[in-house]
């Protein structure tokens, strides 16, 4: 199972910074982890879709979440999920 | 027009004079306020040549009609003069409160010239402006001048240099309201060298508005954006700009060790998600902004204080291979009272650190010495020893050992947090900055890794400038009304141009808007090809061009300067060697230069 990092809010709203849950797909991990933590889902998803600006990493790479949701997911990979972040 | 305040005040410190005359309104038509006004008005003051630490150079502080309007962000303030640190043009912007004041004294423009023959400050009531000793003030902390002032959080205001000014360091920021900054290029050295220890203003003075209707419209459909946006109504107000740290971590940008790794094994323990749960106090704001990024963190050495944000974390942090969330804090507030430029001090001690460990030069300062971050900045201030090598900046300072190489600078500024190697768009905005390197003059951030307002691949280097470009000129145009850039991630570029008609009653499109900002971009560039600066100092430091990034995602590229450079300057409307033409300076009514 993949390893996945939580940032911002999604670390206070699941009280965990990291977890390993299974998926074929970023799209299947990201099911997997609202069905584990429903308060997540209103900081990921707006009426069943990835809330714009969340962003995803797989190993580091930053995903197009209009392309990339089907991207399949190895046991190796490190994926970081962060909330609509900004800074300068 | 309204908005504007029609007046310049005018002090010569040599003679002691206190003028006042209108300000010229074609000229506050084409550049609006704050930076754009600021850099027009250094262009006819500070020839060619000038020393910038002599009685010829020009401090010009500068508001714009939004200024103290009330409208959402509209507390910011602008800074022009010529750069001590890299002899370029200058413009440094800060929030708070004392801009908003400024504007309240009934002036757009104060130009302090000279030099004092001892300490004075000067105080603005009004529209009366008085120069007063300062011998008693001089030598003293930012914090405590400002409390001796009668600093009133939004009845009276002071703006001041602390000992790094006082003592010309070359990164020396000028400070308002105790703990906020206009820091990079070293405007604290100008006014130091002036003997000018602090301005203070109170004014009563009230903003009018061509269209008060249109104008409260606008106000209230930005307040419903900046509270739709989860950027401005959540992460910044939770985590503060420290939320960058991990992000900018994970896709292998984060300048390590002088730029050495472009990842840093300790970024979670000095994130913005570990400053919430340790040492964070609560959120603040300057006037007139409910977006609340400020921090106020609490530390037994410090107690309660502003910050710190992610660039002086980082330089603090990772740039000098430190994990210690409170050495950081407690950094940040002696600069903040010494009043030196964070990203500066920090990136400036971080090369210290790596002419150390290569033998350069002979001292303790060693990558993860946190326990000398407070003593060093003493030192930088006063200085002291390696000190007064350090409070030159880290370019003077590599150069003097015999490693120039070893500053991560570009034209003398020191680069803020992001590893070009990791987002090449961003290298080339850093190269053709005209301050130095510069973040905060556009950022490719959004683009590249955050997707505002989409995603663009970071590596990919064709095709590249365009939105340099376009991140340039909007940048240039916010600096110039002078807003927060924090509220264009919930606000488009738009509303602001909507604003500026409703307040001035002249009408600005949003293309308006924005070719002010590319006016602005073009005159500062012509200021520095004045100077003698050539497309050889849009450039990169060697590390960033010829050493593969070693760490992460980012393994293995450097920056592809040199494409990017001929197609932005192709895009720009400039020469193959980077001088605007002067097609495109009649295109932007500049072809008076």
């Amino acid at each position: 199972m993949a390893l996945i990092k939580l940032y911002a809010i999604l670390r206070t709203a699941s009280g965990k910074k990291e977890l390993t849950l299974p998926g074929e797909s970023i799209q299947e991990v990201l099911g997997n982890i609202c069905r584990e933590y429903p308060g997540l889902v209103r900081f990921l998803f707006e009426e069943e879709k990835l809330r714009p600006r969340v962003i995803l990493t797989v190993n580091g790479q930053t995903l197009d979440p209009a392309t990339g949701l089907n991207q399949s997911v190895s046991e190796q990979d490190q994926i970081g999920i962060f909330p609509p972040v900004a800074g300068g | 027009m309204t908005g504007w305040n029609e007046k310049i005040l005018d002090i010569d410190l040599t003679t002691g004079s206190i003028k006042t005359y209108p300000l010229d309104m074609t000229m506050a038509r084409l550049f609006v306020g704050g930076r754009g006004l600021g850099v027009r008005l250094l262009w006819d003051l500070v020839g060619p040549g000038v020393d910038p630490l002599s009685p010829e150079n020009v401090l010009i502080f500068t508001n714009g009609p939004l200024t103290g309007t009330a409208y959402q962000t509209s507390n910011r303030f602008s800074v022009s003069t010529k750069s001590p640190l890299t002899g370029t043009i200058l413009d440094a912007n800060s929030g708070g409160f004392w801009g908003m004041q400024f504007k309240r004294t009934g002036y757009a423009v104060l130009i302090v010239r000279g030099k004092a023959e001892k300490p004075v400050y000067i105080e603005i009531k009004d529209e009366k402006a008085e120069i007063h000793d300062a011998s008693h003030l001089w030598g003293l902390h930012v914090s405590e001048t400002t409390s001796r002032l009668g600093q009133d959080r939004n009845r009276r205001n002071v703006l001041c240099v602390g000992p790094a000014g006082e003592n010309l360091s070359r990164i020396a920021a000028i400070m308002n309201d105790g703990q906020r900054a206009l820091a990079r290029g070293g405007p604290g050295a100008v006014m130091g060298s002036k003997n000018l220890k602090a301005i203070v203003v109170e004014g009563s003075g009230k903003t009018e508005v061509a269209d008060p209707e249109q104008y409260k419209f606008m106000t209230y459909e930005t307040k419903k954006l900046l509270a739709a946006s989860p950027l401005t109504s959540q992460a910044l107000p939770e985590f503060g700009t420290v939320v960058m740290m991990n992000l900018v971590n994970n896709v292998g940008a984060l300048a390590t060790r002088n730029h050495q790794h472009n990842m840093f094994e300790g970024a979670e323990a000095i994130s913005g998600e570990t400053l919430s749960e340790t040492y964070l106090v609560k959120s603040d704001a300057c006037w007139a902004c409910p977006i609340h990024c400020t921090r106020i963190s609490k530390t037994e050495k410090t107690g309660e204080v502003e910050g710190p944000e992610f660039q002086t974390t980082w330089a603090f942090g990772a740039q000098c291979g430190i994990a210690d969330l409170e050495a950081i804090i407690e950094a940040n507030f002696l600069c903040n009272d010494l009043g030196f430029d964070t990203i500066s001090a920090g990136s400036t001690i971080g090369c210290a650190m790596e002419l150390s460990e290569r033998g350069y030069v002979d001292s303790d300062l060693r990558f993860g010495r946190a326990d000398l971050l407070a003593p060093t900045l003493e030192d930088m201030a006063y200085r002291r020893g390696l000190g007064a090598d350090m409070a030159e900046g880290s370019w003077r300072l590599a150069t003097t050992y015999g490693a120039p190489e070893l500053s991560m600078s570009v034209k003398g500024l020191e680069m803020p947090a992001y590893d070009p190697r990791g987002m090449q768009g961003q290298g080339l905005l850093l190269a053709t900055s005209n301050r130095g390197a510069c973040h905060m003059r556009g950022n490719m951030l959004g683009l590249e890794v955050l997707g505002l307002p989409k995603l663009i691949d970071r590596f990919q280097v064709q095709g590249k400038s365009s939105y340099v470009i376009l991140n340039q000129n909007s940048s240039a145009a916010i600096d110039s009304l002078v807003l927060c850039k924090f509220a264009s991630m919930g606000v488009a570029d738009e509303y602001f141009a909507r604003t500026l008609t409703a307040v001035t009653g002249i009408p600005y499109a949003t293309g308006d808007m924005i070719r002010v900002g590319e006016r602005v971009w073009n005159l500062e560039r012509m200021y520095n090809l004045r100077e003698g600066f050539t497309c050889k100092d849009d450039t990169l430091p060697t590390r960033l061009l010829h050493e593969p990034a070693p760490d992460g995602p980012t393994k293995g590229w450097v920056v592809q300067l040199e494409p990017m450079l001929k197609e932005y300057y192709r895009a720009r409307g400039w020469d193959s060697n980077g001088v605007p033409t002067p097609k495109k300076l009649a295109e932007l009514e500049l072809q008076e230069l």
